[in-house]
């Protein structure tokens, strides 16, 4: 799978160019996270904007990210469709991810370059 | 009661459940159901195809798995056929406590697997699995609003 990635300050804005986050490309998806994790990115933007579909496995492989972070950094996840939305409501993940409207909010919050981020 | 049917086909190949979830979503939008409804029916049937791929068939992909969707007046059903390993019947019992509901705060503890079926009984009315001479089926249902049974106790 294709991942874009985009830096603004020291926030590292990460897009899925797929339209499906499923389980056919999830672990692929959860080994890139985990490298950019382990390369020592610690405030991640995950922008799902060109995502309109995510099954429990693409799911699993954001939250497995946000375990991999151990608490040492922030990742964040923005541009969630309404269909996707509901994925992370029905599942209680809003509960877990602090949840954006689009890269500019989220690299604010997290102190990064929001001129390099899109609205 | 009058029941129109398709019956999807596809090989067992994780590749072709897009095919799958993208048919039936086009399905569900030309009921009564809103687009959020339909797109929420068609994850709940990808989820049970990827089960019956990676579980039943163990990722091979010269096995088929078939969807039937039936519509009928009062509501639609998905059935999941395979001929792989039977699932556990207990794995489709609500469990205690719900795989949602975790404490947002552990992170060690957040579920990254063991969603797909949580989804599947939030989301349909009925769930239910029968193996019949090495053929199983997980058939799900999902009522049309108005034709819900309401289980509320009446007040008063």
């Amino acid at each position: 799978m294709q991942l874009d990635q985009r830096r603004a300050g020291d926030v590292l804005i990460v897009i899925p160019l797929e339209d499906r986050l499923d389980a056919r490309i999830a672990t692929d998806f959860k080994e890139q996270m985990t490298e950019l994790i382990a390369s020592g990115h610690t405030k991640i933007v995950l922008d799902l904007s060109k995502v309109e579909f995510i099954d429990s496995s693409g799911l699993g492989a954001i939250v497995s990210g946000l375990k991999r972070m151990g608490g040492r950094g922030e990742l964040v996840v923005c541009g969630l469709q309404e269909t996707t939305m509901t994925l992370f409501r029905l599942t209680r993940m809003d509960r877990v991810f602090q949840v954006f409207e689009n890269e500019r909010q989220a690299v604010s919050v997290l102190g990064g370059n929001e001129k390099d981020a899109a609205t | 009661m009058s029941e129109r049917r398709i019956t999807l086909a596809i090989a067992s190949d994780l590749q072709n459940v897009p095919l799958v979830g993208q048919a039936i979503q086009r399905l569900c939008s030309l009921t009564s159901l809103s687009d959020i409804e339909s797109h929420q029916i068609a994850l709940c049937v990808v989820e049970a195809v990827n089960n019956a791929i990676i579980h039943a068939y163990d990722r091979e992909a010269e096995h088929e798995v078939q969807v039937i969707f039936s519509h009928y007046s009062d509501k639609l059903t998905f059935q999941i056929c395979d001929a792989g390993r039977a699932m556990d019947p207990n794995c489709l019992a609500p469990k205690a406590p719900s795989p949602f509901d975790f404490d947002p705060r552990c992170l060690e503890r957040l579920p990254e697997g063991g969603l797909g079926l949580a989804i599947i009984r939030s989301t349909m009315d009925e769930v239910s699995y029968t193996t019949t001479c090495g053929k199983n089926i997980l058939t799900l249902t999902r009522f049309f609003k108005s034709c819900r049974i309401d289980t509320t106790p009446l007040m008063g």
